[in-house]
């Protein structure tokens, strides 16, 4: 059963894969820029979900990764070696992967509300030093990349590493990588006491989640051409990597790019039509899925598979609720 | 993501030491948990610890396992020393351990749980993910948890969670497993099963140390018993000198229990000669008012139904004993009656008022008091202040500072602990609190589940006689204990629920005679 599950699984992923693959030949550049922009929240969250969904550590700075790889993947275009993108952009990713490890080993110690904290400090920490170290970032004047006239470069970018961020999670879910996250996450004195080196499997998660993060800043970089600190060190994309998380389902595999598809889908929909009231609707719809489907989307698909998928029915909705209500 | 290739480690013959503990000391600020214990658990043996709560016992296995680390002494384990080294170190190199206070991994699947064991722990190295699921079907088997293999390990009972404990640790193929009360929860015919189970772990060649409160048990595994008392080792040797000595009985067994404990240690069976608590004497229990009617009650979770139409009564100034198997119904129906979970049909009624809908907070106001099977302690606050919670709703401060200064009297150690974390009592500590908790409201009605859990025999014999004499003074209680036997001698009626549904009740002495409930409860054949 559980192979017929994943059967189905890989069917609606490929389906998936092939519309996005067709999609650039049948729109416009306007929504080809929305879908760039869903894809690269795709990967913000697919970064968030190892270290926040699997390992169980909310980090509230991965944006200090997204800008670190912005910077890094622009610098290293713009030096004398004149680096080209994609190199770059592996560049950043490794330099965000490394940054995480060392800063990992100090704040993984920390727990809850506390490593959170401390994550929202790296984040400002790392905007701080853009600002300020005027011979390499040029201050808060920002930088300025190469122009990429091609849009669609972004786009097949973006889309590769989306696919193989989802690959990659898929395999790690179920090894034993997987395995040590989520002991991490449901009790780590129950996790150490099984013989899991937790520090070790915390700092991969972390460095992992770093790594995505400054993929997609890298891309952006290179895209919006014009990178500086305040447009890049932003708490929003750490909140939108999040809110997808949370939608999709935390700790599963599919569950960060279909939350990143609904977050921006909504986002634009609700721009389109209630242009002024734009921030308020969005907010109310977050709450209703906060409220409704506190784990996700996935989790409502599993509970009407449960049926032998007869159908959602409205107390799905309200057994989310009843589970996790305070009582 | 294991890297290096150790030599295989040369074995340790029987009998050699494969564990040495000296001179250990725990110290949590003025508090001394442990107070230089020297201890050698020896390659083949199951050793048994017997102690009072608070001794120190889970803290010797915090340390030993590595998750606390000791303020001084000394841990070797097959010959190295591991007072330092990390903790899952320790399991790799063949050391498992169970936790009193169960910690699964809540969202995996049952055999996901098992399969982390199996995955790194000492037997881990060469198995992959695939492989460690194979293995933790084979332990799953064993421990027989198979049927609930794909369950979440958040919706299992607690004795269920127990055995997964259990589970885990063994998926790890440990030299050495320290069981930390496994059986609390369990009725005696459960408790057969686990000790049968142990007994098996331990043919195939595992070192046991055993936690464990009930006394039929740890006699009747193991070998030697270490006894700690205060953070020190009292007394240690043959079971049956250890339990007859003075120091042992006066600080753990209690007089009457270690009676009962030596005709066991003998290997007689208590038939009902000699009880282990005398209890109160019979009372006229019929012509009373009802006060709490449960009528045609169902219940359950999700879409799991638990409770089928069950009717029961507890009267004005009656004590009733509620008895079932694991998973029968009995926390559901009581977390039924407190409104944590809402009955799908029939009705509870309270001192002629109607409460299958009130809130929670209305059940308790009319003075029904649940203590929960998981103490449900406010970890943050003092003891203290966890006993004055349970005074929420009273508004007569002079009486709760008595009430409170009544219960420092009948549980000294909570005033002992009066300003401490609820969060660092030791696990029958946090029972006697939840109990203070409960008795605080000054409750019509008491709802105790599993009463003893976790409770040194001393402690059983204190909190009994404390129940007894707020009975006396006009409390009703409800009572669920593992423990049949104590349970229906301090009860006037007794129902038996099997499966969510009444399937015998009556007088507590008619109950305890019959030769069903002595084959199934009793482990009495």
């Amino acid at each position: 059963m559980v192979a017929a599950r994943r059967r189905v699984g890989a069917v609606l992923a490929l389906l998936s894969l092939g519309v996005f693959l067709l999609l650039p030949r049948l729109v416009g550049t306007y929504t080809l820029l929305t879908l760039t922009r869903l894809l690269l929240l795709a990967l913000m969250a697919i970064g968030w979900n190892f270290v926040g969904g699997f390992a169980g550590y909310a980090s509230f700075g991965n944006a200090a990764f997204f800008g670190v790889g912005a910077y890094a993947t622009g610098l290293l275009m713009l030096s004398s070696a004149r680096v080209p993108f994609l190199p770059a952009l592996a560049c950043g990713a490794l330099l965000c992967a490394g940054t995480a490890a060392l800063l990992g080993l100090p704040i993984l110690r920390l727990k809850g509300h506390y490593f959170a904290i401390a994550t929202l400090g790296v984040a400002e920490a790392a905007r701080q030093i853009a600002d300020t170290w005027d011979g390499v970032t040029q201050g808060s004047t920002g930088i300025d990349l190469p122009m990429q006239a091609d849009g669609t470069v972004f786009y097949w970018t973006a889309l590769a590493l989306v696919v193989g961020g989802t690959l990659l999670t898929a395999r790690l879910a179920r090894s034993k990588v997987g395995y040590a996250w989520m002991a991490i996450r449901e009790d780590e004195d129950a996790a150490r006491t099984a013989g899991i080196p937790t520090t070790r499997y915390k700092v991969l998660a972390y460095a992992l989640s770093a790594a995505f993060s400054g993929l997609a800043g890298g891309i952006t970089a290179y895209q919006n051409v014009h990178v500086t600190p305040t447009d890049f060190f932003k708490l929003d994309y750490t909140l939108e990597s999040i809110i997808a998380v949370v939608i999709g389902g935390a700790g599963t595999v599919f569950g960060p790019v279909i939350g990143a598809a609904v977050f921006e889908l909504l986002s634009t929909f609700v721009w389109s039509h209630f242009l002024e009231l734009h921030p308020t609707v969005l907010g109310l719809l977050i709450i209703f899925f906060v409220v409704f489907v506190p784990r996700g989307i996935v989790s409502v698909v599993g509970a009407v598979r449960a049926r032998r998928g007869r159908g959602l029915r409205w107390r799905d909705l309200f057994a989310n609720i009843r589970e996790n209500r305070v009582t | 993501m294991r890297i290096s290739a150790k030599p295989a480690p040369t074995p340790v013959p029987p009998g050699a030491p494969l564990l040495e503990v000296t001179g250990l000391s725990r110290r949590f600020g003025g508090l001394a948990a442990l107070d230089g214990v020297d201890l050698t658990i020896r390659k083949g043996e199951i050793l048994g610890v017997l102690g009072p709560n608070g001794a120190g016992k889970t803290t010797l296995v915090q340390c030993i396992s590595g998750l606390d680390k000791p303020t001084a002494g000394r841990i070797r384990f097959r010959g190295a020393d591991i007072t330092r080294v990390p903790c899952h170190r320790i399991a790799t190199r063949g050391l498992a351990r169970t936790f009193q206070v169960v910690k699964p991994l809540r969202h995996l699947s049952v055999l996901d749980n098992v399969a982390v064991g199996a995955m790194f722990g000492a037997g881990g190295r060469n198995r992959d993910a695939g492989r460690a699921r194979e293995r933790a079907r084979e332990v799953l088997a064993q421990t027989r948890l198979s049927s609930r293999a794909d369950d979440v390990a958040g919706s299992l009972t607690i004795p269920d969670l127990k055995r997964l404990e259990v589970a885990r640790a063994l998926a790890m193929d440990p030299e050495l497993l320290l069981l930390d009360e496994v059986m609390a929860g369990l009725n005696p015919a459960e408790i057969e099963d686990a000790m049968e189970l142990i007994r098996e772990i331990h043919r195939g060649g595992v070192t046991i140390l055993v936690i464990e409160h009930v006394m039929k048990a740890i006699l009747g595994l193991s070998d030697r018993l270490a006894v700690l008392h205060f953070g020190r080792k009292i007394a240690e040797g043959d079971p049956a000198t250890v339990i007859e000595d003075p120091r042992v009985i006066e600080a753990y067994l209690g007089e009457r229990f270690a009676r009962r404990a030596a005709s066991v240690g003998a290997g007689a069976r208590p038939a009902r000669a000699e009880p282990a608590i005398p209890p109160p004497p019979p009372r006229a229990a019929s012509g009373r008012t009802p006060l709490l009617e449960l009528t045609d009650l169902s219940s359950g979770y999700g879409d799991v139904q638990i409770l089928r139409d069950v009717s029961l009564e507890v009267r004005e100034g009656e004590v009733v004993a509620l008895i079932g198997g694991n998973g029968a119904g009995k926390t559901t129906l009581l977390d039924t009656i407190s409104r944590l979970l809402t009955a799908r049909s029939g009705s509870v009624r309270f001192a002629g008022k109607d409460l299958t809908r009130a809130r929670t907070e209305e059940v308790v106001r009319a003075g029904i008091i649940q203590v929960p099977q998981d103490r449900r302690l406010f970890a943050g606050l003092t003891v203290r202040e966890n006993l004055l919670q349970g005074a929420y709703l009273r508004r007569d401060g002079a009486g709760v500072e008595s009430d409170l200064e009544r219960i420092y009297g009948w549980m000294p150690r909570l005033a002992e602990r009066a300003s401490q974390p609820a969060g660092l009592l030791s696990g029958g500590e946090q029972q006697m609190c939840a109990m203070g908790r409960g008795l605080m409201a000054r409750p019509r009605l008491l709802l105790i589940d599993e009463l003893s859990l976790g409770l040194a025999p001393l402690a059983v014999e204190q909190i009994l006689e404390v129940v007894a004499r707020i009975n006396r003074e006009g409390t009703a209680v409800l009572l669920v204990e593992q423990d049949v036997q104590v349970a229906l001698e301090h009860a006037d009626r007794g129902y038996v629920l099997e499966t969510g549904r009444v399937v015998q009740s009556g007088p507590a002495a008619e109950l305890l005679d019959d030769p069903g409930i002595r084959q199934s409860y009793l482990g009495i054949g």
